[in-house]
Parts: structure tokens; sequence; C-alpha cells
């Protein structure tokens, strides 16, 4: 009869949990299909999520097996138990070891995510998508990319406030760099088990980017301000800047923040493939299949993070909260230093470029155009807020190295 | 309240840190512009070989 239950093993092990997941799971594949919210991330993290919370979790691992050598030697060496539990997948139960081994997500999770390798590819394949032109067109521009990465260093502080370390609290501001691989990055160094819900609201919030950003602005700037003009001149920008320029960048961030270097030297390499008009296949497969790739990989791995033990948890809506505080207040960095750079400049900047300063491209330039041809059908900002928008990826990345590097130099790790 | 202190120091560094590079880039960007101008002149005389 036991052998017989052993046939119904899933029924037997099914709990309500699951299905709240399921449900979760079901609402991202909803999103991305019926709202087409980011439906490349969000479709394969909403079915990673149903995945990974089947009972027994058949697709993250297998059963546990038992090693007799491994028992053997803890038998003789105890102290060497911490080793195998810590460093081996192995679990001790009464003094037998026992092997886990990992099945296909863990497989593509530990591979991929921890080792860096599938955010980095996106960055790769984003660099060969991204044309700096516009940013080239308005250098000046570039300082809204940095002014509105504020969100991810005030929801920092929120996410202190609340209780969670430095490195956790770290990783869930990034959220606000409104950049999912580089969200998943630092999470994968600082907080690997809230990598599933850090990475489902900076994917989800990219997407919400035209509904989250007006209500800020309008809440920040009067209608004169967002009926400001401005002048926009068309310079023809040499191919030699633009292979220059990926190339410069690297050097010179990399100097400044070597930890930055996989993040921007990846970017600058998919920029100067795309730029160096020598070698089209490769830049095209970056944009095309390596992309594709690699998102549904990343898509479905971060997915897989969400078991049920790990997810439905008070920590997680803390963190959807503020990631939606961090998207706010980076909007409101943006608007606020425009605004400040108005106190003191003789050509007036329409403070609603400032918002576009955030990563997520090209919504946020839309959005911004779109409301200022609602305050006045004949302005065009578009290319100023693209500028912003594009200075932005840059700002994200940056912020992102700082991060990186700050956290475990003041913790002195 | 250590903790919210260290929070401080990273926003402190971490915000200048970005100020510091994307300054960096936008001397770059201009000295990119001004050492390597567009030369429609040199399009031109190609395309009229």
């Amino acid at each position: 009869m036991e052998n017989f239950a052993e046939l119904f093993q899933g029924i037997i092990h099914l709990r309500w949990e699951h299905f709240v997941m399921y449900a979760i799971g079901g609402l991202l594949i909803y999103l991305a299909i019926k709202k087409d919210y980011e439906p490349m991330l969000l479709l394969p993290i909403g079915f990673g999520a149903i995945l990974v919370n089947i009972p027994l979790k058949t697709v993250w691992q297998f059963d546990p097996v038992l090693d007799e050598t491994v028992t053997a030697l803890i038998q003789r060496y105890p102290d060497m138990a911490v080793f195998f539990t810590e460093k081996l997948d192995y679990i001790i139960r009464d003094g037998q070891a026992f092997k886990i081994e990992p099945s296909i997500l863990k497989i593509f999770f530990e591979s991929g995510i921890l080792t860096e390798i599938f955010p980095v590819l996106i960055f790769l394949a984003v660099g060969a998508m991204v044309d700096f032109s516009p940013l080239f067109q308005c250098p000046k521009m570039i300082f809204f990319g940095a002014a509105a990465q504020f969100g991810i260093f005030f929801t920092l502080l929120a996410a202190l406030f609340f209780g969670f370390d430095l490195p956790t609290a770290a990783s869930i501001g990034i959220i606000g760099a409104a950049d999912g691989p580089t969200s998943i990055f630092v999470a994968s160094k600082f907080a690997k088990d809230w990598l599933g819900p850090i990475s489902v609201a900076a994917y989800s919030y990219m997407s919400l980017v035209p509904i989250i950003q007006p209500p800020v602005i309008r809440l920040l700037t009067t209608s004169t301000e967002r009926k400001i003009r401005m002048d926009y001149e068309d310079i023809k920008i040499s191919k030699t800047v633009k292979i220059m320029f990926p190339i410069v960048v690297t050097i010179v961030a990399g100097i400044l923040a070597p930890i930055s270097v996989p993040l921007v030297g990846f970017l600058m390499f998919g920029n100067l493939l795309r730029e160096a008009g020598v070698v089209d296949r490769l830049s095209k497969a970056a944009q095309g299949e390596l992309a594709n790739l690699v998102t549904l990989l990343l898509g479905i791995t971060i997915g897989s993070t969400m078991s049920y033990e790990k997810f439905l948890c008070k920590e997680t809506l803390l963190i959807m909260g503020m990631g939606l505080v961090a998207f706010i207040f980076d909007t409101v960095g943006g608007v606020l230093f425009a605004k400040l750079l108005n106190l003191f400049s003789k050509e007036k900047v329409n403070p609603m470029v400032g918002a576009a300063g955030i990563s997520a491209f090209p919504m946020s330039a839309r959005v911004i155009q779109r409301m200022a041809q609602k305050e006045d059908p004949t302005n065009f900002i578009l290319m100023q807020a693209v500028s912003a928008n594009v200075a932005g990826q840059l700002g994200s990345i940056v912020a992102g190295a700082m991060v990186l590097a700050l956290v475990p130099w003041l913790l002195n790790w | 309240m250590n903790q919210i202190g260290l929070g401080f120091q990273v926003m402190a560094y971490g915000l200048a840190g970005v100020f510091s590079c994307l300054i960096i880039f936008f001397f770059t960007i201009k000295a990119l512009l001004f050492l390597f101008p567009d030369k429609p002149e040199a399009k031109n005389a190609d395309a009229n070989q």
C-alpha cells in the first residue's frame, strides 16, 4: 500500500501555497499576453514560477541520494559536514550524507545567474541595440541620467528602515535602476534569496512607467513648466566618434570603477559591434538570436527562483512596494534636478525631460513627449527626452557598479 | 542605526560617484565631438570619385 501511495506523491505533497503561486504565475502570464507588459520576460517568469511550484520541484532538483563515501568521511571527520552541506549541495540526515542532484532549472540558475553569464550577455545584446547618437546631439542631458538614479539610494534607505540588511537593501534599491539585467546582476551578488521578487518588481514597474511617471511629474511641475520648449539642433556625428565612444567609456569606467567592467564593458562591446559597420552579422546576432535566447533562459530561470517557501512572505510584498517607491523617487530626482538647473540657467529645460533620465528605454521618453504634446500640441521635446533616456542607461549601470563597490567596502568584506 | 548610517554613506558616495562618472562621460563626448567632427566634404569627395 505504501508503494502504491508513492505513485501519487504529487498529490500527497500538494499544498495551498502551490495554488497561490500558480495564481501569481498566471497573473504574470496574463499581464504579458493581455496587457503586453514586458511579455518577453513576464511570460517566461510566470511559467517558471508555475514550474518550480509543482510538488517535489523535480524541475529544480531531484530527490536526495545516499552517498556512502561522503557518509563514511563525515562520520570520521564530523567537521567536514559543514563543507559538504554549504558548498556541495549535501544534506545530512541521521548521520548520513545525501547528495542533492540539481535538475535543469537549478543548473541554469547556477551556471547562468550565479556566474553572471545571463545578465552580462543581455548587456551585450542591449549594447548592440542602443544608439547613442541622441546623447551626442544633446550631451548635457547626460546629467539627468545621473539625477534620475536618486530613487535607488532613497529606496536603499527605506529598505534599511524596514529592517533589511545593507546588501539586501542595496539590491532592493537597484530596482530603481529601471534596468532588469543590472537588478539581476546586483541581486545575484548580494541577495540571491530575493532574486525572484526583485526581478519581477524591476520588470513589472519598467512596463508600468507610462502609469507611474505622469502623476508624479504633474505633481511636481506647473502647466507653464510643462510647456517649456527646448531648442534642438541636428548635428551630424562622425563615425569615428561613434566608434571611439564605447572604447573610451569602457576604459574610463573601468579605471574609475573596476567592478563595473563586466557591465559597462559588455554593453560597450555590443555597441562597438553595432557602430563598427564591418561586423553586421555579429551585431545582428547579438540583437536577435543571442538576445532572444538569453532572454528566454533568463526569464524562466528567474521564475524558477519563485518557490513558495521564498516568495510567499511579507518581505516579498515589501520588496514589491519599495520597487514602486524606487521608480517614483527616480522620477522625483530627475524632475527636481531639472528645476534646480533652471534656477541657474538662461536656457530653460523642460523639467519633464529630467524624468526621462531613468533607464526604461524608450518608454520614458515617449511618455514625456506625450505629456508635452498634451500641454502644447506643437511642442516637440522627444529628442531631448531620448537623450536623457539613453543617458539613464549609462547612469543605471554606473549606479549599479557604485553599489557593488561601496557595500563591500563599507562592510569591510 | 549603524545600518542607516551606512545607508546614508552609500547614498552620498553613490550619488557623487554616479555624477562624477557621468560628468567625465560628458567631457569625453565633448572631446570626441571636438576631435572628430563630421566632415561632409570628405564624404562628397569620396562620392565624386
